[in-house]
């Protein structure tokens, strides 16, 4: 539902601060971090909101499964990782206008 | 002897970083075995310029993974690993600080060593917020945190959980002898 909380503040807090942190840190990190700091966002805030969301509670409980496989590989197999982050970048698409009522 | 027979050679090869732990806590006397191996790394000149701040309270190691990116798990004892910089000062280091981190990583591999021995796991840290653990961890000025090496009982690795490399590096992929040869590198 549009206007149900879906997040408790400490674990709005705890993404805050893992984004924060992240940023001052990024810079000096290896460039492949970046998108796995982003990743591991997303995973937490799935997970968080999973358990209380109706709409999407499926779809975030399968990215959120989704990403720590590819977190680990993601140097071992990068074609496998950029492959993830296409489909589900498409899958969100997909979600998005199932949410807006809308056939894609 | 073989190496094969050698106990500090086998502990040195089976042990893996580990990031998963379970609920099972880190005993004070397996924080303070960790902390002996510390103890005992080789530093330069013997100067001991590192301080060591142990962490089990379960709040505080909350506290420190809400601003440790890197920190993926849920540790049950770590140990931060700090310069103490008076200390640099009053004997009168110049130079590079290279030669710090350099006692931070002895100390380091000798507490992953120590744990692996002591049947916990761990794993070293460098991606937090040495800014927000210093205010956590009440670090003057002239302490600051470098690394952090996050402890407890690992949970078993299912195989396709394993991010081993494609390729394994082989000894001949990092070394050659006598002088540096460039063929050997391809």
């Amino acid at each position: 539902m549009d206007n149900e909380f879906v997040l408790s503040e400490d674990e709005v807090f705890e993404v805050i601060a893992f984004l924060v942190t992240a940023a001052r840190l990024l810079p000096d990190e290896p460039i492949d971090y970046g998108p796995a700091r982003l990743l591991t966002a997303a995973q937490r805030l799935c997970a968080f909101a999973a358990v209380r969301c109706e709409v999407s509670a499926a779809f975030l409980t399968r990215l959120a499964e989704g990403i720590p496989p590819q977190l680990r590989s993601r140097n071992s197999d990068r074609d496998s990782f950029q492959a993830f982050l296409e489909e589900s970048s498409r899958a969100i698409a997909r979600e998005a206008a199932r949410r807006a009522g809308r056939e894609v | 002897m073989l190496a094969e027979d050698n106990i500090v050679l086998t502990t040195i090869r089976q042990r893996r970083v580990v990031r998963n732990f379970n609920e099972e806590p880190v005993t004070r006397e397996q924080m303070l075995e960790v902390l002996r191996a510390a103890r005992w790394a080789p530093t330069g000149g013997n100067k001991r310029l590192h301080r060591f701040v142990a962490v089990l309270d379960p709040v505080t190691i909350r506290l420190i993974r809400t601003v440790s990116p890197g920190m993926s798990g849920h540790p049950k004892g770590l140990v931060v690993v700090c310069i103490d910089w008076d200390r640099v000062a009053i004997l009168g280091y110049r130079g590079p600080r290279q030669i710090f981190d350099i006692d931070v990583g002895t100390a380091t591999e000798n507490m992953l060593l120590a744990a692996h021995a002591i049947g916990l796991g761990a794993g070293p840290v460098t991606s937090f917020s040495k800014e927000a653990v210093s205010v956590l961890l009440r670090l003057p000025d002239s302490i600051t945190p470098e690394l952090m090496v996050i402890l407890g009982h690992p949970v078993p690795r299912r195989p396709e959980h394993q991010s081993r490399p494609q390729t394994p590096t082989r000894l001949r992929d990092l070394v050659t002898w006598e002088q540096f040869h460039l063929r050997d590198r391809l």
